[in-house]
């Protein structure tokens, strides 16, 4: 699959998690607490995935990448600050729904940026790519269960 | 001038609704405004417009509901700004007489800003523009005193003068041609940013206007150069909007333009002589300072850049209206025979190749001939001459010269020549009847005209056979 795919993909997959939480009640803190923590596992992976495989692999065909570092920097603090929050608390509310703010406007610049840069390179390059990235995720995957 | 924005505050949000009587302020009386008040209402129309265009495009690229709204509710003030500057503009101020407006804005804009702008490639850019703009103003003042017999300086105020540059007809370029290199992002000075911004917006608004209004006269002649014009003000947004960092993102454009539009509305509130339209500027910066802290919040909260990082802190004033006379005939002089080559290149019209590229666009459009010469042809054969307005005497004599000489190689045919005694009259295609009785224009206003009409039902045929 074209490495372009594979993260739309995964924009997707973190899109509706972040649907699942805005129905998830109030009073349901392990409810929150258990998809919160799937959305910070997926974005992390994702996240990490990228910047070891993507990005150095398509630096060359896109200026955009620093910014996209740099997204990643801001969700990262994001998150950090929310995870210090109870979930019952409109606190943790207003940090998810940051976070997802965040996540879309980092979705729309690569899916309209990145993403568009890296078609240059072409379909052969991108399913090289994919592949990588496809074995990185696995292998990130692996370790965070391992650690659990 | 030195004011940071970002210091300052602005009306609330919730505050900056006003009623309709509010919206709708008396229009300015054209008899007396002064005509670089008229400028600023011309440019910052057309900031709004942008505004409002860059907004909707953002929203629907945006998949966040909660940005969306966001950016509905500062357009939905905007709207109401744009209406109220807009709309000062007077119901009888014909099309012909706000054009001559639209012109002078652009050049006196245009040159302020090619003077005051840090980058050479951009200034040089601008240059190319101004040449261009200025030669639409000459254009269309043949046709304000065809149509409506009135010269341009009642609108211009002898601030700006009339005089051909680069013939129009030589504007059309091939669309790849148009598009220049970029300015970069992280190094590009914000006043740069401001300025392309600035007069991308006035441009778009002047192709918009153009497009809109053209068809408002009845004259195919009118007609045609608002056609070939507004083409050109297509092809200046495609220039000027090249020039501008693709990678920057949606977040900081927004930033950009929120600031593009504190800037403007802050020199027209320094520089404003009616004082009733200071007042109007100045409620305007307050309602734009808020909407810049509103973007900025955004791209910190989002993007986690502050905003001073995209624009700086200082305002830059581009919206200044003052004589650029001096600057602009240098340019006239020394760049009239510049034109477009590939790789965002310019070079001189001698060093063309015989496949220049825009040769191709220009013999089709022109091969029924350039409403820009028409109109010249027909200002000659009305008044002897065509219609030059110069401070500069010299400029003034020599004007039909540094047209003809300014052309490129393959000239449309009905070009007009330096003078009139050069001219050959144009074969109409309409022939006049043997006694000369019959009239070449509309003839609803002539007393004969019933019986003149009944004979032409009669025959079947409306002319010579009679």
């Amino acid at each position: 699959m074209r490495a372009t795919e594979l993260l739309a993909r995964d924009h997707r997959a973190v899109r509706d998690l972040f649907l699942r939480f805005a129905r998830t009640p109030l009073d349901d803190a392990s409810g929150r607490q258990d998809l919160f923590d799937t959305i910070v596992e997926e974005l992390d992976l994702h996240a990490q995935a990228e910047e070891e495989v993507f990005y150095p692999a398509v630096r060359e065909a896109s200026r955009r990448i620093h910014d996209a570092e740099s997204g990643h920097a801001h969700l990262r603090a994001v998150i950090r600050e929310v995870k210090t929050h109870e979930p019952a608390s409109s606190e943790f509310t207003a940090g998810v729904r940051l976070i997802k703010q965040i996540v879309l406007s980092h979705v729309m610049e690569e899916e309209g940026g990145i993403f568009l840069d890296a078609e240059r390179m072409g379909t052969p390059e991108l399913e090289r790519i994919g592949a990588q990235l496809a074995e990185r995720k696995e292998a990130l995957a692996k370790s965070v269960r391992r650690a659990a | 001038m030195a004011m940071n924005p970002f210091d300052e505050r602005g009306i609330p949000l919730e505050r900056q609704i006003r009623t309709w009587k509010q919206v709708v302020l008396p229009p300015y009386r054209k008899q007396d405004v002064d005509a670089f008040t008229r400028c600023r209402i011309i440019l910052m129309n057309g900031i709004e417009m942008e505004a409002a265009v860059f907004s909707h495009g953002f929203a629907r690229a945006c998949d966040d509901p909660d940005l969306k709204g966001q950016l509905a509710a500062l357009r939905r003030v905007e709207h109401q700004q744009q209406n109220t500057v807009n709309w000062l503009n007077p119901a009888d101020q014909s099309v012909l007489e706000t054009t001559i407006g639209y012109e002078q804005v652009a050049i006196e804009l245009t040159a302020y800003l090619a003077r005051t702008e840090p980058d050479e490639y951009v200034k040089q850019a601008f240059e190319f523009g101004l040449l261009e703009d200025f030669d639409h103003l000459y254009r269309y003042s043949q046709l304000l005193d065809l149509i409506h017999g009135k010269d341009p300086n009642e609108i211009l105020q002898g601030r700006t003068d009339v005089l051909p540059a680069r013939p129009t007809q030589d504007h059309h370029n091939d669309p790849f041609l148009r598009v220049l290199s970029h300015y970069e992002k992280t190094r590009a000075h914000p006043r740069s940013k401001v300025n392309v911004l600035t007069l991308m917006a006035g441009e778009q608004q002047t192709m918009n206007f153009y497009k809109t209004v053209g068809n408002f006269y009845g004259s195919p002649e009118a007609r045609q150069l608002y056609a070939e014009i507004s083409n050109v003000e297509e092809e200046h947004v495609t220039q000027y909007e090249s020039l501008m960092d693709p990678t920057e993102t949606w977040l900081e454009k927004w930033v950009m333009h929120e600031f593009t539009e504190v800037a403007n509305y802050y020199t027209c509130m320094e520089t404003e002589v009616d004082p009733r339209i200071k007042k109007i500027w100045e409620i305007f910066l307050a309602c734009e300072l808020e909407h810049l802290r509103i973007a900025g919040e955004t791209l910190q909260r989002l993007q986690g850049k502050e905003p001073q990082e995209i624009c700086g802190t200082e305002l830059p004033t581009p919206a200044t209206f003052e004589s650029n006379r001096e600057y602009v005939t240098r340019v006239i002089k020394e760049q009239s025979n510049l034109r477009l080559v590939a790789g965002g290149k310019w070079a001189r019209m001698e060093e063309l190749p015989e496949d220049w590229p825009s040769f191709a666009y220009q013999r089709v459009v022109h091969e029924q001939g350039a409403p820009s010469e028409t109109v010249v042809r027909l200002r000659m054969e009305a008044a002897g001459v065509e219609l030059v307005r110069a401070e500069d005497a010299d400029l003034e004599a020599g004007a039909g010269e540094h047209r003809v000489s300014s052309l490129d190689p393959d000239p449309a045919a009905n070009t007009a020549p330096a003078t009139y005694a050069e001219l050959e009259p144009v074969e109409r295609e309409v022939e006049p009847g043997e006694r000369g009785e019959e009239r070449l224009v509309n003839p609803v206003e002539d007393p004969t005209w019933p019986a003149a009409a009944a004979g032409a039902r009669k025959s079947g045929r409306k002319g010579k056979e009679r």
